[in-house]
């Protein structure tokens, strides 16, 4: 599950620049993701992405690996998939829009890393999001990104978050993480 | 007290109350929860001896657990000891369960294996675990009552039981299998709500999912497109006369069409040639068998691009909490497999882009009927087609084969009826016993009034 530890061996081969490229990255999705700018949001992922969010199980420590706690999940989807998934937040009737939620995205970026062309980043991630005068939420966890460099900078690649959670509660989850 | 009034099926009424009351709600536990067969899950869940999952029945926590010999049981999640709640992982594989409290085990088959301090006093045989009345499973899905006197499961089932075993059958003999744990939420409504919507509730689609609709990922209904001349696709309702499970498909599955469809279904299309050509009868067209509920609270969707099963377990009058499957024929495809989550999560579960906007509409319901006078105020409208005659077929004259039950048909019929049969069955636990006690709180006040 914590990918920071495999990858620290690689951490001195990104140098400052890149830590900031991918810094300017998070600063940039954050800015689209707390704007309600899905479209915006898409615009910076690889056409290939594989964005996948998880939940927990409870489970006794240390058992078997059939029960990992990755296997709940929220989300296992790509550029298509993600793509409907905004269309649809857009549509007059898409009433869990409306009354809109509010969202604040922290990120602690724990560990960079180089896997051939490709840059990792594990960070940990906490989300508030309120909406109307009922529906407040938090979710904590942690984040394993991968990103893949064009001409137009770095777009993300692949995307596994762990949510800390077993059950979410209220209602839906109307969120990217 | 006066049950009609709480629920009038012959002028189509609902009490409010019975969304949002605490007495109704504890009657409920006893009479309903406590009497009828109910979902736990999936036979793949607890395959190997000492297999366990836990779930609930009711509000009451349950250990499912394959014993050593390999036989299914069903324990309340409670040490007979202090009433500690004794298996707090999800699932897992066990001997034995084990009491932190004051270190009391437990063997897979419920029998106490040591009791510190006790032991040596006093023979611990009349303090195994409490065990559900019967367990049993039908279609690869485990079911358990409380209640020792209650009919076997397939009596329970009745004619939904064969369609259930057809659902399990139709890829291979290999039955089903869950995709990964169920996911868990939790909505703030009364469980009938979502029961009810599963039982037949047309008419909210085109209102609730019209972002979906919009977005393309599903088609709308092909009786309202603009080819006024194009034939109306073959719907139908099955029913049956003797208990409240039920289901709706047709010639359009459900989640038919739209965009991203995938090999899940195509896998669809091929079963339903596969039939067409095998058979003269017209099974194809409970391949997938669609949208349903078993009463009082397992729905499922049987559809063109996944199925799921969930439980609406109630944790109050006004919250429900949701355990939701994606279950896929264990004969299956890895690419069929595959494609069946990412289909399931687009469209379902707590992030669904076709559930999230059901959670929206139930969770208001609540807040729209918890207030001293919205509580009491007139009943609720369940009167769709009460003045239209429904069609009513059996089922094998329909599908021309032998299958069980009734068909309501008629694709532009929508009607409450089915809701009428759900409604209809929870009258008969809640008021039907002899001597049966009666609920207390604002549904008493209510038939108070309406004697005076």
């Amino acid at each position: 599950m914590n990918q920071a530890a495999d990858s620290k061996a690689s951490q001195q081969d990104l140098d400052e620049t890149d830590i900031a490229t991918v810094n300017a990255f998070y600063r940039r999705e954050i800015g689209f993701l707390q704007s309600n700018n899905f479209e915006g949001w898409l615009d910076i992922l690889d056409p290939d992405i594989h964005y996948q969010v998880f939940t927990c199980v409870t489970t006794k420590p240390g058992d078997s690996p059939g029960s990992m706690p990755g296997e709940a999940y929220y989300y296992d989807d790509n550029l298509a998939s993600l793509t409907l998934r905004t269309k649809k937040l857009r549509s007059s009737m898409a009433w869990t829009e409306s009354p809109a939620t509010t969202r604040r995205y922290f990120l602690q970026t724990l560990d960079y890393g180089i896997e051939g062309d490709e840059i990792s980043v594990c960070s940990n991630l906490l989300v508030l999001t309120s909406r109307g005068d009922q529906q407040e939420n938090q979710f904590c966890g942690e984040r394993n990104d991968r990103f893949s460099r064009h001409a137009d900078g770095l777009k993300l690649l692949r995307r596994n978050v762990q949510l800390d959670k077993v059950i979410v509660v209220d209602r839906f989850l109307n969120t990217f993480f | 007290m006066n049950e009609s009034k709480l629920v009038n099926l012959r002028d189509g009424l609902m009490d409010r109350a019975i969304y949002v009351d605490e007495s109704i709600y504890q009657k409920e536990m006893k009479d309903i929860f406590g009497k009828c067969w109910l979902f736990l899950g999936v036979a793949s869940q607890v395959e190997k001896p000492n297999d366990f999952f836990v779930t609930y029945m009711g509000d009451d926590s349950v250990i499912v657990a394959r014993d050593g010999e390999g036989v299914l049981r069903g324990y309340l999640n409670s040490c007979r000891h202090r009433g500690m709640r004794l298996c707090r992982e999800d699932r897992g594989e066990a001997e034995s369960f084990h009491c932190p409290y004051h270190g009391w085990v437990y063997g897979s088959n419920g029998e106490v294996v040591s009791a510190p301090f006790y032991d040596a006093e006093e023979s611990m045989d009349a303090w195994s675990l409490t065990e559900v009345g019967q367990i049993d499973i039908c279609g690869d899905l485990i079911f358990a009552t409380w209640d020792k006197n209650a009919p076997p499961l397939r009596e329970y089932l009745g004619g939904m039981a064969d369609y259930l075993d057809f659902a399990a059958q139709r890829v291979g003999k290999e039955g089903l299998e869950i995709i990964g744990a169920p996911q868990r939420w939790t909505i703030d409504v009364n469980w009938k709500y979502p029961a009810e919507n599963f039982s037949g509730d047309g008419p909210h689609v085109p209102a609730t999912h019209g972002a979906a609709i919009e977005a393309g990922w599903r088609k709308p209904d092909s009786f309202k497109t603009k080819n006024r001349r194009a034939k109306p696709p073959r719907q139908h309702r099955v029913f049956f006369k003797d208990n409240a499970h039920t289901f709706g498909g047709g010639e359009d599955p459900a989640q038919a069409g739209g965009a991203l469809l995938g090999p899940y279904a195509h896998m669809i299309d091929q079963l339903r040639a596969k039939l067409k050509c095998d058979a003269d009868d017209e099974s194809w067209l409970l391949t997938p068998l669609g949208v349903g509920t078993v009463f009082p609270n397992l729905s499922f969707v049987d559809g063109a691009r996944f199925k799921t099963l969930r439980v609406w377990h109630p944790r109050g009058p006004n919250k429900t909490e949701i355990y939701s499957w994606c279950v896929v024929d264990r004969d299956a495809s890895a690419e069929v497999k595959e494609d069946a989550k990412r289909q399931y999560l687009l469209a379902f579960g707590p992030t669904g882009m076709f559930e999230l906007d059901d959670a929206e509409m139930w969770s208001e319901t609540t807040r729209g009927m918890s207030g001293y006078h919205a509580m009491r105020d007139r009943p609720l409208n369940y009167r769709l087609g009460l003045n239209r005659e429904v069609k009513e077929v059996p089922a094998s004259e329909y599908f021309k084969n032998e299958m069980p039950g009734f068909v309501q048909t008629g694709g532009s019929g929508l009607t409450d009826a089915a809701l009428h049969r759900f409604y209809a069955e929870w009258k008969k636990y809640i008021f039907g016993s002899e001597g049966a006690d009666e609920p207390q709180g604002v549904a008493t006040e209510l038939a108070q009034e309406a004697a005076e």
